[in-house]
């Protein structure tokens, strides 16, 4: 995931701050923005650390988890056709900038717009701001959606749109685009390569007084050579072999695992506000089709009270991967087969905790707010168990 | 399995007891105030709240007229602004900070434009586009009045402003 977004893929950097540079020739404004975390925690497991991505996997104190550094450069070159480009620096990375943002926006006409270029992906429904600490009440948005996940940028087209009718006011996003990163991080450190072609995201969003639903999801074909090759190849394909199965058999348990084939994310969830309370769920549910990828559900239910300026907030999350969901392995009859694919599955798949987090911001003045979370959680593995742990922390704009 | 539940009790008593609810029970109340939203002489558009309130929260970026509108604001610490982002959109003015980040920062939107009434009026003076709202005591000239923010409720200003 740390290596994706770095400016090795730097036509694009380049391109773009020349089109700045032009449109500052024009002497048309540049405005520059940031934005900003600085966070320390600590996770306090009763047995192993869960190691969930980027959430205190070390011992002691960590101020990396959470930290970051975001800078933005917007330009207009007239009315209609704008231009932006974000970098983010984490601590985890060593501040190393990633192109989070780099696309071309074109106003067709005031209720409706084309970008092109490096777009936040419709994931989940706040995965456009999830590294922006301070558009959000929690320390970090509920970890069992907002997993960080390599794709949830990608490069492309989008087209966005709003209609409003009377109370109602419905804002759509339609999105085609193509990914290439690291997954599995949990697996590998590191991750391993994954390609997404022809990523086709929507994202649905209906707003009526106080209530917002919204509803989107990806469909792509995925190219998992990278993930065949080192979780398939060199940790199962040995032992299947040797299994003494027939030739056939074999091949249909290979394919049944196979990751080359459809990867589907969907969410739904929705947010009511009335006077000082807030209330927000979102579920989703996640993975490659019939691959040896067991769909993934995680979901959050978050109740808010604003003391203006402070907002305290308690929410449950809960994140799941069926290891026990052998449907990949229908075509397989061979005892020693399945058995084998049930320990993988079981292997590849163990991601399934539920936390709650109690979380209080105070809003030092507009553009600088303080943070704090409690956290305590039980994941299934029993070399896990119970975990707690807190945070405190900064969040800003400018 | 999770039998390991939240002490929420236990936290919020331990909250309490650290002197928190003291605090967010002092909270200052921001009275009510009234303002003058102005534009350039040369924009004839017509205002009402409900557009007023789409372009302060960017659902829309024009003027009835289709011309482009651009928002400024009175300083965001002041009074006056905490005060507006009330009785417009009811929020409070560090909400409206978050709300607008969001724009910015997923390309849709420019920051807030913050300056002194003096620097306001001679903004919307020199731009056809600016849109900005003022102490309703305020000394006008050459700007274009279109109405009036009163207890939360548009008033549109006669014909003759």
């Amino acid at each position: 995931m740390k290596s994706k977004f770095r400016l090795k893929n730097g036509l694009l950097s380049i391109l773009f701050a020349c089109n700045l540079f032009n449109v500052a020739q024009a002497q048309q404004p540049i405005s520059v923005n940031g934005f900003g975390s600085v966070r320390m925690g600590k996770l306090i497991p009763s047995k192993d650390n869960p190691k969930l991505v980027e959430f205190y996997n070390d011992d002691g104190l960590s101020f990396a988890d959470d930290t970051l550094f975001g800078l933005q450069l917007q330009a207009e070159s007239d009315n209609d056709l704008s231009y932006t480009l974000q970098l983010i620096g984490k601590a985890v990375a060593d501040y190393k900038p990633e192109v989070s943002l780099a696309f071309v926006k074109y106003q067709l006409n005031p209720n409706h717009k084309i970008k092109f270029g490096r777009l936040a992906v419709p994931l989940f429904a706040q995965s456009d701001v999830q590294y922006i600490g301070y558009a959000h009440d929690y320390s970090r948005l509920p970890k069992a959606v907002y997993y960080r996940f390599d794709f949830e940028v990608a490069d492309g087209v989008a087209f966005e749109g709003q209609q409003i009718y009377q109370d109602f006011s419905l804002n759509y996003l339609l999105q085609l685009t193509d990914f290439k990163g690291q997954v599995f991080k949990n697996q590998l450190p590191g991750g391993i390569e994954l390609k997404l072609h022809q990523m086709k995201n929507f994202r649905l969003e209906l707003n009526y007084q106080n209530l917002q639903l919204f509803t989107g999801g990806i469909r792509a074909k995925t190219d998992g050579s990278q993930l065949n090759e080192v979780l398939i190849n060199s940790r199962v394909l040995p032992a299947v072999l040797a299994s003494g199965a027939s030739a056939i058999e074999q091949q249909n348990f290979l394919s049944g695992l196979n990751f080359n084939k459809n990867a589907q994310y969907t969410f739904v969830g929705f947010r009511w506000q009335q006077q000082a309370w807030k209330l927000e769920g979102e579920h989703a549910r996640y993975g490659i089709n019939d691959s040896a990828d067991a769909a993934s559900t995680s979901e959050y239910l978050a109740l808010s009270y604003r003391f203006d300026p402070y907002i305290l907030s308690l929410h449950h999350e809960r994140a799941t991967e069926n290891p026990h969901n052998l449907a990949v392995l229908r075509q397989t009859t061979d005892p020693v087969l399945r058995q084998i694919g049930a320990r993988f599955a079981q292997a590849l798949n163990n991601v399934d905790y539920r936390m709650q987090v109690l979380s209080l911001r105070y809003d030092l003045q507009p553009g600088l707010c303080l943070k704090a979370d409690l956290f305590r959680g039980h994941h299934r593995l029993e070399n896990i168990g119970t975990f707690k742990g807190f945070s405190l922390g900064v969040d800003f704009v400018f | 399995m999770y039998s390991n539940r939240i002490p929420i009790r236990r936290w919020f008593i331990s909250c309490c007891f650290c002197g928190l609810l003291p605090l967010f029970l002092s909270a200052a109340a921001v009275t009510a105030a009234d303002f003058v939203v102005v534009v350039h002489p040369k924009n004839q558009s017509m205002m009402d709240q409900n557009l007023l309130l789409q372009l302060y929260l960017n659902k829309t970026a024009a003027f009835d007229d289709g011309h482009a509108a651009i928002l400024l604001h009175l300083p965001r610490t002041s009074a006056e602004h905490q005060q507006f982002c009330l009785e417009l959109m009811n929020l409070t003015a560090n909400q409206y900070q978050s709300y607008w980040s969001r724009l910015v920062f997923t390309g849709n939107a420019t920051n807030l434009t913050f300056a002194s009434p003096e620097q306001l009026l001679r903004q919307v003076r020199l731009n056809p586009s600016a849109i900005a709202y003022l102490p309703a005591n305020t000394t006008l000239s050459g700007v274009r009045q279109l109405g009036f923010l009163r207890d939360g409720q548009w008033q549109a200003a006669p014909a003759d402003f």
